[in-house]
């Protein structure tokens, strides 16, 4: 064993007897039996530390904390409270909303979250590309027209004819 | 949380303090009253400042007591809230910002120099004039308070390192590591002091 691994049993052994092992290698290590001594005479002090009795309370101490309770904390209104828890969850409720919201604006149209509905409603893109092409922007709208027996804009007798 | 007629005492204690009943934190602090005075005392160290310190945290646990869930024995929780409490306390008094030797100014490692060489005719190491007890206050002094806050858990309040690991909110093998480490510390700072002479 490696000395800062006797060195590590040695804090497990705190205040046992440590095995065989352990006394061998302080036997012959200079460095560890150092670790040891100094770690035996650490103990010995916060022993003495522990010992020491704590200092008790002043007479009436409770009474005290909550005397001075009713200074620095405010009794606390039924009313207030119930605006706050109130106003708490309404706040929970705009940042939920503007989650939903944001993620709405920010899932790119093609994204599964939207839906294949969002696909039909939008043109072709072929057609897209054509109105947003300053030359083919006429032909690609004409092309957009329903065909000529369909058309209800015409009145009757205006529409072509054959 | 617990199932003993003191615990479920304390549960109804617990519950109207939460709903801002004062007069019902009362029996809270006469129960746990001597264990938070415990540590304060070991880890500040000065008997003048035990008793407002301690009824800080008193205050502080009131005001916090609707964050308390449940998930830990209030006396954890309250520990917690105490062990933080003198966290801040000791990071920000000036009198207990001592270093470690070996991270003292050169003014300040050269008064300490001077007390370990301080006159003796016996020839007694400066472990045997200052005893164990004094030597480990004042090595505990000098610890950073991180170190010194689970040093004062393990050593001096003897608590499990299952127990410290609720209090200050960490892992198990965490706390082992740190106590290491801290232990670790604070023999090479007596080392140092041994080899300043």
């Amino acid at each position: 064993m490696r000395c800062r691994e006797i060195q590590e049993a040695l804090d497990e052994f705190n205040g046992i007897k440590a095995p065989v092992f352990l006394r061998e290698h302080l036997d012959r290590c200079r460095s560890c039996r150092s670790y040891a001594e100094s770690r035996r005479l650490v103990r010995a002090g916060f022993k003495a530390l522990a010992e020491e009795p704590v200092p008790e309370a002043s007479v009436g101490f409770a009474a005290r904390v909550v005397r001075s309770l009713e200074e620095t904390v405010g009794r606390v209104d039924p009313a207030w409270e119930f605006l706050e828890r109130a106003g708490r969850r309404a706040v929970y409720a705009s940042l939920v909303l503007a989650m939903t919201v944001l993620l709405g604006l920010l899932v790119p149209s093609w994204s599964p979250l939207r839906g294949s509905s969002t696909l039909e409603l939008s043109p072709a893109p072929q057609l897209q590309a054509a109105e947003s092409d300053p030359i083919f922007a006429d032909d690609a709208s004409l092309n957009s027209q329903p065909p000529p027996g369909n058309r209800k804009d015409l009145a009757p007798g205006q529409g072509p004819k054959n | 949380m617990q199932s003993s007629p003191q615990g479920a005492q304390e549960l109804e204690w617990v519950l109207r303090s939460q709903k801002g009943d004062r007069e019902a934190f009362g029996p809270l602090v006469e129960r746990h009253e001597r264990r938070v005075r415990s540590l304060v005392f070991h880890l500040v160290r000065r008997h003048d400042e035990v008793e407002d310190i301690t009824q800080e945290i008193f205050i502080k646990a009131f005001k916090n007591i609707r964050s308390y869930n449940f998930q830990s024995s209030f006396g954890t929780w309250l520990m917690r809230i105490a062990a933080n409490h003198c966290y801040d306390y000791l990071r920000h008094e000036s009198k207990a910002r001592v270093r470690y030797f070996w991270q003292m100014t050169e003014e300040g490692s050269r008064a300490l120099e001077q007390t370990a060489e301080s006159p003796r005719e016996d020839g007694a190491s400066i472990e045997e004039r200052m005893s164990a007890r004094d030597l480990v206050e004042k090595l505990l002094a000098r610890a950073p308070a991180q170190d010194r806050i689970i040093l004062v858990l393990k050593e001096l309040e003897d608590r499990s390192v299952e127990e410290i690991a609720a209090i200050l909110n960490l892992r198990v093998n965490t706390v082992k590591v740190r106590l290491h480490r801290a232990r670790k510390r604070m023999l090479e700072d007596l080392d140092r002091l041994r080899q300043a002479r």
